[in-house]
């Protein structure tokens, strides 16, 4: 399959060899000093380190949600490495930083699938819809050791037939102290990062959401976490997404209707005491959303997209132009990203 | 007849023993290789290879795992294969171990039957690769060493408990052992 690169904006400017890697090294130092606050802390240790505490999905309980799996010889189990949802009946929400592989390069469009009806990844009524477009935030950094803006959109080349779940529009603030809920084929202990036991069913779990001012706090993720994002979860820890639920959504019920709130994008471990799930804030995120799909007024002001500009990957298979470097399209869109900093 | 069947039976040994292929740690085309594989190979490149030079069964198994704080799943692939007709530095090979992260080489291990004499071969061998870089070997505790330089880590070990009588050799993706630091021990 073939790309084409889609840029909106006036300009670009040049950034910084940043961009070549994830996460900055830092990390290791960062993880040490987290490991360093949890033992001061006096939490109690969760029974279980493990979506981690939640139950399996019954059918059809939530039909919007999907697996982003690779294109491979393998079962969809194996295959899988995010989710994600439809919220409209060609396009699917999921998280910027599943679009990328361990190198920090951007995936080819035809390197994988967006699969629907897939409550079990062994059912074998699923099926997989291929990607024509996707369309990541122009604001998010994969190289950032924590990502804002960790959004993306999936334009689907086939109708999933699926009705969209709602997205919700509230502000931040009418948020917390609900209880959302994670959908998700992730991890179901991660008790051994060397051997996360995933699941073929799909797994959902209960985490309340809780103010910014709680997981800024010294003993959690320390004043990283921004207003474009939400927690969730317990001080204690033993209930969380982890490993494959990126890009699923959390979503809440409010006036007896399912909106979607958030996104998995990241956490420090799985349901470990006071690092709770971030998630991007999806209301804070639906002006740049309802440039592509509409789906509601905000009751907010929501944050300002001067175009319906973005690092868009394409993808046609008549078209004549030749594969596209998906890397440079991250160093446009962090030109973007320059651009609205300076 | 007596003496053509000596002569005959000191052919076929010297044949067996001349058929018995080498592997080594070595530096090709600036790029540091062990067991003829270097950090960043496609899977289907390596086990093209390997399949082909071993020409035994490979014991693999697929799993998924994390990378630093994502919360997404990437693919980990590890094949072992135990040759019986090779050698490590001119000591039996027992086993050689690909790992791969995303379908990139990532981690190669080699065990060979050996003790000491092996152990300082290979010492050598790595001091030569890595001194531009690394002078001196970091010592990990008792006969256990690494390197590290070109963008990753390589250790040499002698085998403990039921693994007496072995030497370890080990070459690591510098990025991996930051990304998933389990990857990185033994």
């Amino acid at each position: 399959m073939q790309h084409l690169l889609k840029i909106a904006g006036n300009r670009t400017r040049r950034v910084s060899a940043l961009l070549a890697v994830w996460f900055c090294a830092s990390a290791g130092l960062s993880a040490q000093a987290m490991a360093d606050e949890r033992d001061l802390s006096v939490s109690p240790t969760p029974e279980k380190n493990f979506i981690i505490g939640g139950t399996p999905v019954q059918q059809e309980s939530y039909p919007w949600t999907v697996a982003l799996a690779h294109v491979a010889n393998a079962s969809l189990v194996q295959r899988q490495f995010c989710g994600g949802s439809v919220i409209a009946d060609t396009w699917v929400l999921t998280a910027a930083h599943c679009l990328f592989d361990r190198s920090g390069n951007l995936l080819s469009l035809s390197d994988f699938t967006v699969a629907t009806n897939a409550r079990n990844l062994r059912d074998p009524d699923a099926q997989e819809h291929v990607v024509s477009n996707a369309y990541l935030h122009p604001d998010y950094n994969h190289n950032a050791n924590n990502p804002h803006s960790d959004l993306a959109l999936l334009e689907l080349a086939t109708s999933t037939g699926v009705t969209p779940v709602a997205l919700s529009t509230k502000a931040t603030e009418n948020l917390v102290g609900l209880q959302g809920t994670v959908i998700g084929w992730g991890a179901v202990d991660f008790s051994d990062p060397a051997s996360p036991l995933f699941p073929d069913q799909q797994y959902a779990v209960d985490v309340p959401v809780v103010t910014l001012d709680v997981c800024n706090a010294p003993i959690s993720y320390a004043g990283s976490i921004f207003e474009n994002q939400l927690c969730a979860g317990f001080a204690q820890g033993g209930r969380d997404s982890c490993v494959g639920d990126s890009g699923g959504p959390m979503v809440v019920t409010y006036q007896g209707v399912v909106q979607q709130i958030g996104v998995v994008s990241f956490g420090f471990g799985c349901a470990l005491p006071n690092y709770y799930g971030i998630y991007t804030n999806v209301p804070y995120f639906i002006g740049w959303i309802n440039q592509y799909v509409f789906v509601g007024e905000p009751e907010f002001e929501p944050e300002v997209s001067s175009s319906r500009g973005t690092t868009a990957i394409s993808s046609s298979g008549s078209s004549s132009s030749g594969s596209t470097s998906l890397f440079a399209l991250l160093i446009l869109g962090a030109g973007l990203f320059a651009r609205r900093r300076s | 007849m007596k003496h053509c069947v000596m002569v005959l039976g000191l052919s076929l040994g010297l044949c067996a023993c001349a058929s018995k292929q080498g592997l080594s740690i070595s530096e090709s085309n600036g790029q540091v290789t062990l067991a003829e594989s270097h950090i960043g190979e496609k899977y289907d490149v390596v086990m093209q290879r390997a399949n082909a030079q071993f020409a035994v069964e490979p014991h693999c198994e697929a799993r998924k795992i994390s990378l630093k704080k994502q919360r997404k799943a990437f693919n980990y692939d590890v094949c072992g294969f135990s040759p019986e007709s090779y050698e490590f530095s001119g000591a039996p090979l027992a086993e050689v171990v690909y790992h791969f992260v995303e379908r990139e080489l990532v981690r190669v291990d080699v065990r060979a039957e050996g003790e000491d004499a092996l152990l300082n071969e290979v010492k050598a061998d790595m001091q030569s690769l890595f001194a531009s870089s690394s002078p001196h070997a970091e010592s990990l505790g008792e006969d256990s060493y690494q390197w590290s330089g070109k963008s990753l880590l390589a250790g040499v070990r002698a085998g403990v408990g039921a693994s007496r009588g072995n030497i370890h050799v080990r070459l690591i993706d510098e990025t991996i052992a930051e990304d998933a630091p389990w990857l990185a021990v033994e």
